[in-house]
Parts: structure tokens; C-alpha cells; sequence
């Protein structure tokens, strides 16, 4: 399941970046791969995923600086 | 450029004398003003069904007239939490502006600005606590500003009109609308009452401050801020389509159905009605070069 949230994250990602390959590791903000605008519509793709909300007080930008980050923090069942 | 401009923002602050004058005359009581004894019974909408976020689309004409209610009851809570927060972020702004060079002119009316909006905060919260037991939260994240103060404070005061004109929209039409209960219709008034100073001041300013970034920024740097602001548009109207106040309706599946009718043509033409005034606004004035959305947004 880790993997496929990530693979379907990094889709999302990338489908909105052109096509553009995006890494696991790669920092979406520094990187410019997701803005502020976008976060919310991708905060919903994540609890989508997840089946489950992310709480407002874990919504913090380093929680969210990767999508290998994202996995770990907010997929840990399947990430083990 | 920023030392011109901090001198010299505002030349007429005609129009800020007549803002105080009317908000003086306009005060009133926060506590006041609405009635809170009232019970808003089961059978009603709360929101007007034609702005709930599914008209029009097959997940509402699937709802029964109850699931409707329910789902208007629920929107109008979440309603209540945007414009509370949105309103919030907008008085910050405000605030870290005032007496600031460039906003001096403006400053004596900010402060009826702050007090207005911290009204209104109040009185969303309230509303959303004691007829809804809670406020959705804020799940935003806010990002570094622009580097350049010129742009910064010109995006601030675009966005700040921007949230304010698609509330007014919604303001207005519940404020007529009878099938909704008297508490709501009222809050609804006494906000675009105070409201339609507020774009009055915004609208003076983005005049103003844009004017004196066309000199100073570059063509495209002026488009990559339309940009900004128009996927900023699209985020502003996407708020209304909140997936927790889906389930609290009782629709399943609420994140799928979010996604399905964001994406459908007929919600897009209904967020072209709501920013039509502000489009309007911004186009008439150069300061967005057409009123094109959608197409703008794979740019942000």
C-alpha cells in the first residue's frame, strides 16, 4: 500500500507538473513542484488515499516536504 | 521604486473620508444584532439550494428534498468557517499594513476595517458553534510572500478583494432568499452591508497600487501575477466544496465526489457567475489582460 500511495502520489504530482518526473525525495515546495494553492486539493488526495483526515494541527509544510515524507508520516500501517 | 512608492500610494483620500464617515454612522453592536434564541427547525434549507456546491449535478439530483436540507445545513456551517478564516487571514493582513508610509491615507479607515471583520469573525464562529457544534478546519498552508513589497502588498489587497466579492455574491442572494430562517438571512445582510465598504476600499487600492506597479514591474511579471490571482480564484470557490461537510450530509464517498463535480463544466460556469463582478472589475481596469479562467490554470 506504501507503494502504491506513493506511485499514485507522485502521479498526481507529476501529471500537474507537465509530465515531469518527480522523485520520491524530490522537496515539493523548494522544488516549485507544488504550490500553496494546490496543497489543499493535494491534502485531499492524501486523506482520499489514507481513508482518513490529516488533523489540522499535523498539517505543518515539513510533514509534507517529500512524498517519501508523506508516506512515512501519514501511511505507516502499510509502510512498515 | 519602494521609497516613491511608500511616500506617495494613495494622492485622493477622499474616498477613505467618506468610507469612515458611513462606517461611524453604521456601528452597531455585535452582540446585538442578531437574535441567537433563535432554533432553526429540521425541515429548512439553511443555505439556498441553487449555491450549495453539487447543483446541478447528478450527485445532487440523486439527494432526496431531506438529503438537500441536510447537506445545505452542513455547507452553510463549512460557509461559515471559510469566511471566519478567511477573514482572519485577511485582518493579519491588514494589520501588518497599518501606518505603514505607503498605506497612511488608508490606515484611519483600516481601523474601522479590523473592527468590522473582527465582528464578523465572531459572528461565523458563533454561528457555526452553536447551530453546527463546530468549525471545519483550516487545512491551508501559507508560503513565503512575494520578495518585492510593490507586488506583495498589490497581491495581499487582490486577494483580500477577491475572497470578499464571492462572500458578497452569496451574501446577497441569501439575504433575499425566504425559505431560509431569519438568522441566517439577517447575518447574511449585516455582512454585505458592512462588506460593501470593504470592496469599496479594496477596489481604491488594487486602482491605486497597480497603477504604480505597471510602471514599475515588468509585462510579464504583471502576467505571472495574473496568473496568481486567477488560480487563487479557482482555489477561493473550490473551498465551498468541503468533503467533511459531504459525510457529516451523509454522502458517501465524499474525497470521489469532490474531485467529479470540481471538475465538471456546469460548477465551472456557476464560478464564472460568482467572480463575474470582480472579473469585470479587473479586466475594465488593466489589470487582468481578459477574463479567461480555466485556461490560465495549467500556468500556475
Amino acid at each position: 500500500m506504501s507503494s502504491e500511495a506513493e506511485q499514485k502520489l507522485l502521479a498526481w504530482i507529476s501529471e500537474r507538473n507537465g509530465g515531469l518526473p518527480v522523485l520520491p525525495s524530490s522537496n515539493l515546495m523548494k522544488e516549485k513542484l507544488i504550490n500553496s494553492l494546490q496543497f489543499v486539493s493535494f491534502l485531499m488526495y492524501i486523506e482520499e488515499l489514507r481513508g482518513a483526515p490529516v488533523e489540522e494541527a499535523e498539517v505543518r509544510l515539513d510533514s509534507f516536504s517529500s512524498v517519501a515524507t508523506i508516506v512515512g508520516k501519514f501511511f505507516p500501517a502499510s509502510h512498515n | 521604486v519602494t521609497g516613491a512608492r511608500e511616500a506617495s500610494l494613495i494622492q485622493d483620500d477622499a474616498k477613505f473620508r467618506r468610507l469612515i464617515e458611513i462606517s461611524r454612522e453604521s456601528t452597531y453592536s455585535v452582540h446585538d444584532v442578531l437574535d441567537w434564541s433563535e432554533q432553526i427547525p429540521s425541515d429548512v434549507y439553511w443555505m439556498s439550494p441553487e449555491l450549495l456546491s453539487l447543483h446541478g449535478t447528478p450527485h445532487f439530483a440523486a439527494l432526496s428534498e431531506g438529503q438537500r436540507r441536510e447537506l445545505s445545513k452542513w455547507e452553510f456551517i463549512n460557509y461559515c468557517s471559510v469566511n471566519m478564516y478567511g477573514e482572519r487571514e485577511l485582518v493579519a493582513a491588514v494589520l501588518t499594513r497599518l501606518y505603514r508610509p505607503a498605506f497612511r491615507t488608508a490606515s484611519e479607515y483600516f481601523h474601522h476595517f479590523i473592527d468590522e471583520e473582527n465582528k464578523h469573525m465572531w459572528f461565523f464562529a458563533r454561528f457555526a458553534l452553536q447551530y453546527g457544534g463546530k468549525l471545519y478546519p483550516d487545512k491551508r498552508v501559507r508560503t513565503s510572500s512575494y520578495e518585492n513589497d510593490a507586488v506583495d502588498d498589490f497581491v495581499t489587497f487582490a486577494k483580500i478583494t477577491i475572497f470578499e466579492e464571492i462572500g458578497d455574491y452569496l451574501n446577497v442572494a441569501m439575504m433575499k432568499d425566504v425559505r431560509l430562517p431569519p438568522i441566517i438571512r439577517e447575518l447574511n445582510r449585516v455582512h454585505h452591508s458592512d462588506e460593501g465598504r470593504h470592496l469599496s476600499m479594496g477596489r481604491k487600492l488594487l486602482e491605486d497600487m497597480h497603477r504604480s506597479l505597471r510602471s514599475a514591474c515588468a509585462a510579464d511579471e504583471l502576467l505571472a501575477v495574473e496568473r496568481y490571482l486567477k488560480r487563487y480564484m479557482i482555489n477561493s470557490v473550490e473551498t465551498f466544496y468541503n468533503p467533511y461537510a459531504y459525510l457529516d450530509a451523509g454522502i458517501a464517498d465524499a474525497y470521489r465526489v469532490r474531485r467529479e463535480v470540481i471538475a465538471l463544466d456546469s460548477r465551472k460556469s456557476h464560478h464564472a457567475v460568482l467572480l463575474n463582478r470582480i472579473m469585470s472589475f479587473l479586466v475594465s481596469r488593466g489589470i487582468f489582460s481578459s477574463n479567461s479562467l480555466y485556461a490560465e490554470e495549467d500556468c500556475s
